[in-house]
């Protein structure tokens, strides 16, 4: 499999009162053509600052890409113009978002917000790109594509307008699709349809997906390979089987342990003891040691790096480390 | 994968009831939501009633508006003159409707112009952000800081009075307030999370700015432009009242107005300022009156 991304020791900075907080703090991360991977952590992890950043569209001031390579598609983004940079959005990469409640500009019908990325980017006609729009709404599952099309958004429900996303996301045919939470805000039957949709549609369009999620359902239905991420760096990585069957890293066996059983009948669920430490006032050594369970003196002096398990698996975390005596 | 249907089949049972299922298109539901405020309604007949007066007068007009007649200064209104004279002898209905032309033109002209100026800065002020917003905010500052109705009566007098020198001036002055509102506009609009899915799109700057925002503070500008048409005429009338306005004897409602602030003839001849002064209440009122149904007719999220 080739590479269609790849994130090389990215690193994206907040500045708050003359302070530079880490949001994301050296992330390697790589996609492959065809690929869905899933993007896990727990708010504030730097999840969505990595989506973004991928999309140079880190809010700036205060925010900025202070190293590391984005590399797409044989460019690196992090060096291009926003001249260049917005030919390649909405072309090549595409982004949906959690809340399609407010994603779609309410003032404008769904063919208008449809057709403009057509008109942009594929230099269509104006009636050229309607006709396509109605395509794409066809796609995603509309039967009555040709009415909604000149509907405006607040006529929609959310499950509908996310839809309408994906349409808009996918019109341009992109090489990669970002999707940030994009079943959060909806409720369950209209989750697995969207998934639904959105593996069809990659199948087809042999799009890559980047899905940031925090809902392990949702890692499990659709990755195929997912990245966890904790306080701004990566801290495991695996083919979701093998995530989900044996965990390495105590951060996701945590994670994996809070997710309610159907067999198990709990009064509690479980949880990870403690809080994300806050991005300004990290530890020294491995950022998840005050809460973990296995920690040893080495965990709190020194930062572990990313440990290649094999092929495909990579944890950081000391208990991989084959130099050391396992407890 | 089975295409998956939402509940959004139109059922041929609701055509049969008597229920649309087809969309109409933007203007016709524009239309309908307008035509439904009744004030609203009122004010655009009436406005365009003046407006229609104002383009024909030379034809309705039953009398020059510059003839005077000294035999019959200050007479009731009658069969002759249906709004009486002005004491110049002068037809005051002739003279309204003259001066309905002078005074809708400088209204018109120069809050399109203070729009156009005020809408353009205040949306780069708010979309940028930075030094940019705080160099435009600062000028509107300085300009706001100076006295305008002093500011307007040394400016008139430096440059002679006239309908161009008037409008330029109040196109010039009257822009902060749009500024400062639509600015406060985009503060809010720029960080929604449809303008970070435009740029996702790779949807350029400007137009973001124009064609993506600009349209959702609409509401607010045209009601800032309705308020601001009556805020003129009211001002053009007050330049006038104190002799640097619209010169005599071409007509405006304003020197109209100030021509009859005369003690002797409001106690005498109270048909003389009622002409006029109700015009200009009038028209600023049905101006704000249409303004408001625009607002709530152009806006999709006002359901009808």
């Amino acid at each position: 499999m080739t590479a269609l991304l790849e994130l090389k020791n990215l690193k994206t900075y907040f500045k708050r009162k003359k302070i530079e907080i880490p949001a994301v703090d050296g992330v390697d991360l790589v996609i492959n053509k065809g690929e869905t991977v899933a993007l896990v952590g727990e708010s504030g992890s730097g999840k969505s600052i990595t989506s973004l950043s991928i999309m140079r569209l880190i809010p700036s001031p205060p925010g900025r890409i202070v190293d590391g390579q984005i590399n797409f598609n044989g460019q690196d983004l992090a060096k291009l113009t926003e001249d260049e940079l917005c030919k390649i959005r909405g072309n090549d990469i595409s982004m949906i978002f959690q809340e399609p409640m407010t994603s779609l500009n309410p003032v404008l019908t769904v063919g208008e917000q449809i057709t403009e990325v057509l008109t942009y980017h594929q230099g269509m006609s104006k009636t050229m790109a309607k006709k396509k729009a109605i395509e794409m709404l066809e796609l995603v599952g509309f039967s009555r594509a040709k009415e909604i099309v000149d509907d405006y958004p607040h006529r929609l429900s959310g499950g509908m307008r996310q839809r309408v996303m994906i349409a808009m996301a996918m019109s341009c045919n992109p090489k990669l699709l970002i999707a940030d939470e994009p079943t959060t805000a909806l409720d369950v039957t209209i989750q697995a349809q969207i998934l639904d949709l959105m593996k069809d549609l990659s199948k087809k369009f042999e799009t890559s997906i980047l899905i940031i999620t925090h809902d392990l359902g949702v890692v499990s239905e659709i990755a195929d390979r997912v990245v966890v991420m904790y306080a701004g760096q990566v801290v495991e990585e695996a083919l979701v089987e093998d995530l989900f069957e044996n965990p390495l890293h105590p951060y996701t066996e945590g994670l994996m342990g809070s997710v309610p059983s159907i067999e198990e009948d709990l009064d509690r669920l479980k949880s990870i003891e403690g809080n994300v430490p806050a991005p300004e006032n990290l530890p020294a050594g491995c950022r998840f040691a005050p809460r973990c369970p296995h920690k040893f003196d080495r965990c709190t002096a020194e930062m572990p790096q990313l440990l290649k398990i094999n092929e495909t698996r990579a944890a950081r975390c000391f208990l991989y480390d084959s130099k050391e005596v396992p407890q | 994968m089975a295409k998956i249907n939402l509940a959004e089949n139109p059922s041929p049972s609701l055509e049969l009831h008597g229920i649309k299922t087809t969309r109409d298109t933007m203007l016709q539901i524009v239309a309908r939501k307008f035509f439904r405020n009744k004030l609203a309604v009122i004010g655009g007949i009436f406005l365009i009633v003046i407006i229609s007066a104002a383009l024909l007068a030379p034809v309705i007009a039953p009398y020059s508006p510059e003839k005077q007649k000294l035999l019959e200064k200050l007479s009731v209104p009658s069969r002759e003159h249906l709004l009486g004279t002005d004491r110049f002898g002068r037809d005051i209905f002739s003279r309204l409707l003259y001066g309905a032309r002078i005074s809708l033109l400088v209204g018109f002209a120069s809050v399109l112009g203070s729009i156009t100026i005020g809408t353009f800065l205040g949306a780069i002020a708010g979309y940028v952000g930075g030094i940019v917003d705080a160099l435009i905010m600062r000028f509107v500052d300085i300009i706001l800081s100076i006295p305008s109705i002093f500011l307007l009566i040394t400016l008139v007098t430096i440059f002679k009075p006239g309908v161009d020198k008037l409008i330029l001036i109040f196109a010039l002055l009257g822009w902060t307030t749009t500024a400062r509102l639509v600015r406060g506009e985009f503060l809010s609009l720029r960080s929604r999370e449809f303008v970070l899915a435009s740029k996702t799109i790779g949807t350029k700057t400007h137009k973001i700015i124009f064609s993506h925002i600009l349209p959702n503070a609409m509401g607010p500008i045209i009601v800032s432009a309705t308020l601001s048409i009556g805020y003129v005429i009211l001002a053009e009338s007050g330049l006038s009242y104190l002799g640097l306005g619209i010169q005599p004897p071409v007509a405006s409602w304003g020197n109209m107005l100030q021509d009859a602030q005369n003690f002797t003839i409001l106690l005498n001849s109270w048909w003389y300022p009622l002409g006029p002064g109700l015009m200009i209440l009038l028209t600023v009122v049905c101006f704000n009156f249409v303004g408001d149904g625009l607002r709530d007719a152009l806006d999709p999220k006002i359901n009808e």
